[in-house]
């Protein structure tokens, strides 16, 4: 059984291109637009891995993150955000909410597969 | 009042804002289209790839194919920097015109303003810009601030 990724973006073609990205190496997807939605998803559903971005309307990543933390079954889940952003204190932000990991887009297909591999 | 509430000034910087905004959301609907086509291009790449080994396309072929495919996925995640990008400008400008109409121009406060136009461009390239033109001494507090870990485009961290 193919492991699932929940991708999370206000953006429909990033969405689009971390999908396309995720299904060619065999994994199941599913899309969330914001953390709001990714949250209640998430209440509801077991992902293997979440990758999403930081700032979005109702819910940013960092908060999304947070709180997914307080989920008993995504106490532990992978959670790799996916931004522009690049500076020090955002990320510090990201790790402290307890982040798996921190990629700058864009993103290469190819490393972003290779990370999964490692964090899951 | 400000000496510049009776100037177009804070409109010319609400309009700028505005046509930024304006400017960034216009191209969504052929880039989502775009993205799409790209998107399907990949899938169908890694099936022709996957294919080749019945002899029926060349391997070398497919794999270029691939190659090119995810060469467009990376280009194609432009959009989403350039929307970021305007996002921090018009940001930017609301600041200052907030700052513009709040009161005299000469008791602006102009380190606070440029510490928080300067937090809104969160790419270290705009950072790296801002200091270039603003100057290293304009916003002492947050150039205190070690920027020599700040990440480049495309890198991984795992914490």
């Amino acid at each position: 059984m193919a492991r699932m990724i929940m991708t999370v973006d206000d953006s429909t073609s990033m969405r689009q291109m971390v999908k396309a990205t995720l299904l060619s190496a065999g994994y199941d997807v599913v899309e969330a637009s914001d953390g709001q939605e990714a949250l209640e998803y998430a209440r509801e559903n077991p992902v293997d891995l979440v990758i999403t971005d930081v700032n979005m309307p109702r819910m940013d990543g960092i908060t999304l993150v947070s709180e997914l933390r307080l989920l008993p079954s995504y106490r532990l889940t992978p959670v790799l955000l996916l931004t522009t952003e690049s500076t020090m204190e955002k990320k510090m932000e990201g790790k402290k909410a307890g982040a798996t990991g921190w990629i700058v887009k864009p993103f290469n297909p190819a490393q972003l597969l290779a990370t999964l591999a490692r964090v899951l | 009042m400000s000496e510049l509430g009776n100037t177009p000034v804070p409109a010319l910087l609400e309009l700028a804002a505005s046509q930024l905004e304006v400017a960034a959301h216009t191209t969504d609907a052929q880039v989502e289209t775009l993205a799409s086509s790209i998107a399907a291009l990949v899938t169908l790449s890694v099936e022709l790839q996957a294919a080749s080994g019945s002899g029926t396309v060349p391997g070398a072929l497919a794999h270029k194919i691939v190659e090119q495919a995810q060469t467009a996925l990376v280009a194609m995640q432009f959009h989403d920097q350039l929307v970021q990008r305007v996002a921090h400008v018009r940001d930017a400008l609301t600041e200052l015109n907030e700052a513009l109409s709040g009161g005299p121009v000469e008791e602006v406060d102009w380190a606070t303003v440029l510490a928080g136009i300067r937090f809104r461009y969160s790419m270290e390239d705009e950072r790296l810009q801002f200091d270039r033109i603003i100057g290293s001494t304009a916003c002492p507090d947050v150039n205190a601030h070690d920027n020599t870990h700040d990440s480049l485009r495309g890198s991984v961290e795992l914490f």
